[in-house]
């Protein structure tokens, strides 16, 4: 136990560097973007003067390791920077985005594992249907995420007039209660929900599969059957709950790939998450901004591998596996 | 109507193994064993039995309890009957229990079925201390428990609701003797005072013999032997029964344990008895013919063409004087195939004598007659072929000509019984008793080997003709303590590999009794049969008690 958290430590302190230094060797800076005028968005030239100025404002022309000791101190306090390109606290920035990014993430998976435990399920009941599904999902589980939501896009929202295409809510809606406002959000989390669980399903699927067939050769099974009890009783409390803890697992598991497809996902519908802050932030090099999300999304994929691996030691000490 | 458990013609298979069609039954009260080695197919035996079958096998038969069949019954109806009537607790107990349950909540699954909510609780106490847990384990996970406190919580489970028959499987594999001898004690308590019928299922002969009345022994899916327990213990009528007997580490204290010989490599067609292979007396029909379990007049169901294991050779009546002096009188032995008999005496009994004459080479004795399997022996002929009686003399000084070589010795017999294959069949026998087979060695005359190495000698010239039965005088007299061990091993796994059967006679009845599976003592004239048991009281079990 100990060891895991020194490990969760010490992999989170490399990530940190990494994050802190790569966007520093990059060619460029935000304010030579920003001057360049490249008749995007900003139309002013910068001096050279009013860059150093900014530079020297925003800290960069400190050394290296007073950059990074001044970061850290900073990040402490929960002050992430400011983001050159929102002139926003990048924390406030997060915190607003970070809610949109987790509802279509979270339901995604939450989906994926009711979805893909139930076709598992489904397949075990069903022998003749097991072959198809298996095929169809592994094809399914292979596509990348950003593309299943062009498809979606394309095929669905284009001909359907009550879906919308873009955003997480209607531009200037005007609701009458919070269920309108509800039904508009999970209107608009629809599609790229959809576009993540069509791709993340099959993976649980494969693994209660998994699960469900090791249990089912495990001889207290047959001990349930020699007990007289009844089969909804054997399914739910022998064979779903022993099968349970790598579900859960993959769960955890899955929020590393699934941040990264959200994020993809979200610049597909353009809907107002992380993944389309992260966007503008590489484009104009806007270095707090880019530091602060993959930050944030470091911090989220550890502690979930970390809960990943707990459940994983629960169901092993359950089994008596080790101890 | 007695009967509880009536099974008929039941037959389970695997694609790889089939369990051939059985049929016994179980009185109510009764309590039964069926043995057999591992494999044997005791564990499919009790899956046919309790209808848990994997997918894919096939099984035919009956199985009825107190009259209604389970076979052709919906699970739905014979869930019904699970546990009140007929429980099963498998081997390898903790891998049988839900790992996410506490004991308690699997215990309640069973016990409600009988019990008000009200009353479960006490009955739930009752029962752990029925089978020695205490109640506080109720709030145990499975990984939490011994292999034998599981095995207990499997017994407590399958006797909660009091079915009339428990089905065991290898209860106490995973237990030392003293917790052995306990929950042996328990499952006889449950069956004296609540009148459970219990279908034990192990290797473990010691637990047939404490437990049972009736004894099944399974071999490779056939029923080999069936019978009441103390009498096939005392007297296995099939080689493969004798065999699990003489393997038992419980029934054999004293003496070295040695597993039945491996199968040798015979082409057995599929229509042939299932110990072919292994069996040390068996004849060309028996590969030819499965055996069926039958009664051969005593009571005792035995599958063997030769309805059991037969008497080799045997001595009726033999009286022998030499002038005034009586030396044996109205002496009787048999030599069953395949076992090692003992013959001790003191110094001067008339041993030699003894042995001289059931080799047949003491022709001059008054009264008694020499039978070779059932029939007057012709020991003439009986000595110049394969399958015979040969005989290794106490004093291989005489017994060997000095002046011929190894070889020449050891080739000897089936050269004067005109047999041919006698330099191959005396390098393999050289080998066998573990002397060198290089040339140089051959060319060796007999008189310049070691005691030890003319002993070796003489047993390959015995061996070279095949014998069905080896009489062996003294053949380690000579030698000191080491090699004295190391022959009386050899001897005894030349005995095992071969099957045949040996006449050892030996004045050093501590070495008799560690390879002998019976034992007589010849004393005034007369021979008595020794119980070893009866002299070797050990106090081996109480080890692990407290
Ligand atoms: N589910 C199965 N499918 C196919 N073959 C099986 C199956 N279960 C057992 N067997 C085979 O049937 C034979 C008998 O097995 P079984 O478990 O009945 O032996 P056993 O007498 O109980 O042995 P042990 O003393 O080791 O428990 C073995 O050869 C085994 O490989
Ligand atoms: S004598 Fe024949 S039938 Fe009898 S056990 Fe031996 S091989 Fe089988
Ligand atoms: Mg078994």
């Amino acid at each position: 136990m100990k060891k895991k958290i020194l490990l969760l430590l010490c992999s989170f302190a490399v990530i940190y560097l990494v994050n802190f230094t790569i966007p520093r060797l990059m060619p460029g800076d935000p304010f030579d973007y920003q001057s360049a005028a490249a008749g995007e968005e900003s139309s002013t030239e910068m001096t050279e003067e009013l860059k150093e100025y900014l530079r020297s404002y925003y800290g960069l022309d400190k050394p290296f390791f007073t950059q990074l000791w001044e970061n850290i101190k900073a990040n402490l306090r929960g002050d992430l920077g400011y983001s050159i390109h929102y002139k926003k606290a990048v924390s406030a920035l997060l915190l607003e985005r970070l809610p949109w990014t987790a509802l279509i993430m979270f339901s995604a998976l939450a989906l994926s594992l009711i979805l893909g435990t139930s076709l598992a399920l489904l397949g075990l009941r069903r022998k003749k249907l097991e072959g198809g599904l298996y095929a169809l999902l592994s094809l399914l589980g292979e596509l990348p995420h950003f593309l299943v939501g062009i498809l979606l896009l394309f095929l669905v929202a284009a001909r359907v007039d009550w879906l919308p295409l873009s955003g997480a809510v209607t531009a200037f809606g005007i609701y009458y209660s919070e269920w309108d406002w509800i039904e508009d959000v999970l209107l608009h989390a629809l599609l790229p929900v959809a576009a993540m669980t069509l791709v993340t399903a099959p993976g649980f699927y494969f693994t209660a599969r998994a699960s469900f067939l090791s249990i089912l050769e495990r001889p207290y099974i047959l001990a349930a059957k020699a007990k007289g009890l009844k089969e909804g009783r054997i399914r739910r409390h022998y064979i779903f709950r022993n099968a349970l803890p790598p579900i859960v697992a993959r769960f955890f598991l899955s929020v590393g790939s699934a941040i990264g497809g959200t994020m993809l996902v979200e610049n597909v519908f353009a809907y107002p998450g992380l993944g389309t802050v992260m966007r503008e932030a590489v484009k104009y090099r806007d270095y707090p901004l880019i530091q602060g999300v993959f930050l944030l999304s470091t911090l989220l994929v550890l502690l979930s591998l970390f809960a990943a691996d707990l459940i994983n030691a629960a169901g092993d000490r359950r089994r008596g596996e080790s101890l | 109507m007695n009967k509880l458990l009536e099974v008929k013609n039941l037959s389970l298979s695997y694609p790889e193994f089939s369990l051939h069609p059985l049929s016994f039954s179980l009185d109510k009260g009764e309590i039964m064993a069926v043995v057999g080695e591992s494999g044997s197919g005791k564990t499919t035996l009790l899956k046919g039995l309790s209808c848990l079958w994997e997918e894919g096998v096939k099984v035919s038969g009956q199985v009825l309890l107190e009259g209604r069949e389970l076979l052709g019954m919906k699970e739905a109806q014979r869930r019904q009957l699970r546990m009140s009537s007929f429980a099963v607790a498998f081997q390898n107990s903790a891998a049988w229990l839900n790992p996410s349950m506490t004991l308690r909540e699997q215990l309640k699954e069973v016990l409600h079925r009988g019990y008000p909510t009200r009353e479960q609780p006490g009955r739930m106490r009752e029962l752990m201390e029925t089978v020695g847990l205490s109640p506080e384990d109720l709030g145990r996970y499975p990984r939490e428990l011994s292999g034998g406190m599981a095995q207990r919580f499997l017994l407590a489970t399958a006797i909660a609701l009091e079915p009339g028959l428990v089905l065991l499987d290898e209860p106490t594999s995973s237990l030392d003797v003293a917790a052995r001898d306990a929950f042996a004690a328990l499952v006889k308590r449950l069956n004296r005072e609540k009148g459970i019928a219990f279908l034990i299922i192990t290797h473990d002969m010691k637990l047939a013999a404490m437990l049972s009345s009736r004894m099944m022994v399974l071999y490779n899916g056939h029923v080999e032997e069936m019978g009441s327990t103390a009498e096939i213990l005392d007297y296995p009528r099939h080689p493969y029964t004798r065999g699990l007997i003489n393997a038992s580490t419980g029934l054999n204290i004293v003496r070295d344990v040695w597993g039945i010989r491996p199968e040798l490599k015979v082409d057995k067609p599929h229509h042939s008895c299932p110990f072919y292979g292994r069996c040390t007396q068996s004849l060309p029909l028996c590969g030819r013919e499965a055996p069926e379990l039958k009664d051969w007049g005593d009571g005792r169901l035995v599958a063997c063409l030769r309805g059991g294991i037969i008497t080799l050779l045997e001595g009726r009546g033999i009286s022998k004087a030499y002038g005034r002096q009586q030396v044996l009188e109205d002496v009787s032995i048999k030599v069953r195939s395949g076992e090692v008999v003992a013959l001790v005496g003191r110094s001067g009994s008339g041993k030699t004598t003894l042995a001289g004459i059931l080799g047949g080479y003491l022709t001059d004795f008054e009264k008694g007659s020499l039978l070779f399997q059932e029939e007057v022996a012709d020991m003439e002929t009986l000595h110049r072929r394969e399958g015979g009686v040969q005989m290794v003399f106490q004093d291989s000084e005489t017994a060997l000509n000095p002046h011929m070589t190894v070889l020449q010795a050891v080739s000897e017999p089936r050269l004067l019984a005109k047999l041919g294959r006698e330099e191959e069949t005396a390098l393999s026998a050289l080998a066998d008793v573990g002397l060198p087979t290089e040339e140089s060695f051959l060319k060796k005359k007999i008189k310049t080997l070691s005691g030890g190495q003319k002993q070796r000698v003489s047993i390959a010239r015995a061996l070279t003709m095949e014998p069905a039965v080896l009489l062996a005088d003294e053949p380690t007299s000579m030698l000191d303590p080491s090699s004295k061990a190391n022959l009386l091993r050899l001897l005894k796994s030349l005995q095992n590999s071969y099957g045949f059967s040996m006449l050892l006679v030996t004045h050093d009845l501590e070495s008799a009794l560690k390879v002998a599976d019976r034992c007589f003592l010849l004393k005034d004239r007369r021979l008595e049969e020794l119980r070893i048991s009866d002299y070797v009281s050990s106090s081996i079990d109480s080890v692990f008690e407290d």
